[in-house]
């Protein structure tokens, strides 16, 4: 079925400005993204923590530790307490209000068996996190977000109609196959073809899941005013006296209904992920294929009683889902290795492209016709059943 | 000399690059599913591909009038 002159001129509009408005920025998110894939060596490498050597079931006080952050910033709120999943550390975010953004937050890092304060640098500075902001929002916050999402909604049309103008081009090719005595122009063509073609379902995966990535802030408010909401509702009228349980006893009553929970983050209550009267509590799965999916504890803050484990609603497990499938880093350092091979395949389909729009002379769109012309010729010498439909 | 093979049907000029992303959207999904043998499916099927095309592009050579 191939298609008509018409449609593949139309196709190739498409990809051309899609393409067009789009790459500098997809180039600027690859060549960010590549030393992002491996965010967590460079930090271990830049700055290697020296942790005590002990069981690594010993729990510290989490009660010691909040203290402790507090002495350290007083007058500051302890808003969340992270569980680091690969390191044995916790960190601790403190705001000066509940309130809390992760440009104004004061970061803490303890060793969780023993509570030692570990001089870690915090992660909201340094040359890292700059990268990470340039990629995530151009350093522009929500706007630059949700731009970058729009550019990642024409770099998937981009690839869509790239598949689709493929075809002409490949009437008396094999696939990978790279023209080098025709010169540039057509060697770049079909290297821009064969590693478009072939990354395809990376690109798509890596590009739609940055898509909803963009989203992370709006669809965190969606679900503080759904779920969250709700549970808070229930408790609307009463009052909460100040800290009435502390997060050991949290942590304590937890682990007496659910003894293999495995703890990733816990936000006090008061904080934007919390109730005014609610701890909550997330916790990762326990088998490969559910730790990322995350379920949430939700704990009374007077009496520390567990008040209910709830899943978390589809489009905050489809952002669960799409942090590692955009990054990378789930499957080791050797799919890492992959991952940055990958992206610079793709900034050489980006990079051949500009460089096919750059050298395109005056022929434009009248190559696409001439590709035509070349398959009618040839069809009426030779017809073949199949290949015109 | 002019060309007179036949053209490829479209699904000839697509079959080899739907095998291949088949392929590679399964080991992007296999190290998500499980950790060991599902990180190696993944880190053979991605890899072999991401090095294959990389090789092809660079040193293979075609000229396809045959």
């Amino acid at each position: 079925m191939a298609l008509s002159k018409r449609a593949v001129r139309v196709w190739y509009l498409v990809h051309k400005w899609s393409s067009l408005i789009c790459m500098a920025f997809m180039l600027l998110l690859c060549l960010t993204g590549l030393p992002l894939i491996f965010h967590s060596e460079i930090d271990q490498w830049s700055h290697a923590e020296e942790y005590a050597s002990v069981a690594d079931d010993q729990q510290a006080s989490l009660d010691q530790i909040m203290a402790d952050s507090k002495a350290e910033k007083p007058g500051w709120e302890l808003v969340f307490l992270v569980w680091d999943d690969t390191d044995p550390i916790i960190r601790v975010v403190m705001g000066e209000t509940m309130k809390v953004n992760e440009g104004s937050a004061y970061f803490l890092t303890f060793d969780r068996r023993t509570g030692e304060r570990l001089k870690a640098p915090p992660p909201n500075e340094g040359i890292m996190f700059f990268l990470l902001d340039l990629h995530g929002t151009l350093l522009m916050g929500l706007p630059g977000a949700l731009f970058l999402g729009l550019m990642g909604v024409l770099f998937a049309v981009s690839v869509i109609s790239g598949i689709v103008v493929y075809a002409p081009y490949m009437k008396r090719l094999p696939f990978t196959a790279v023209r080098r005595e025709r010169g540039a122009r057509i060697k770049w063509l079909d290297i821009h073809n064969a590693t478009g073609m072939a990354t395809v379902s990376w690109v798509l995966v890596v590009g739609i899941t940055g898509i909803i990535l963009t989203l992370v802030q709006p669809l965190s408010m969606l679900w503080q005013q759904g779920q969250l909401a709700d549970i808070a509702n229930t408790y609307r009228g009463t009052t909460l006296e100040q800290n009435a349980v502390g997060p050991d006893q949290v942590r304590a009553a937890l682990l007496a209904e659910v003894p293999d929970a495995d703890i990733s983050f816990m936000s006090m209550p008061g904080s934007p992920y919390a109730t005014p009267h609610h701890y909550t509590v997330a916790l990762r799965g326990n088998t490969p294929l559910t730790e990322r999916l995350i379920k949430l504890a939700v704990l009374d803050a007077a009496t520390g009683q567990l008040d209910g484990i709830r899943s978390t609603p589809w489009y905050l497990t489809m952002v669960n889902i799409s942090v590692p499938l955009h990054f990378g880093d789930y499957g080791g350092l050797p799919l890492k290795i992959i991952w940055a091979l990958l992206d610079i395949l793709a900034i050489f389909t980006l990079g051949s492209g500009i460089y096919l729009w750059l050298a395109r002379g005056s022929r434009g769109v009248r190559r696409v016709e001439e590709i035509h012309a070349m398959e009618e010729e040839t069809l009426q010498q030779q017809p073949v059943p199949g290949a015109n439909g | 000399m002019k060309n007179l093979r036949r053209l490829r049907s479209t699904w000839e000029i697509y079959r080899w690059p739907l095998v291949v992303n088949l392929i590679a959207l399964a080991g992007i999904l296999s190290a998500l599913i499980g950790n060991e043998l599902w990180d190696l499916f993944s880190w053979l099927s991605l890899g072999m591909i991401a090095v294959a095309i990389s090789l092809s592009s660079t040193f293979r050579r075609c000229n396809p009038v045959e």
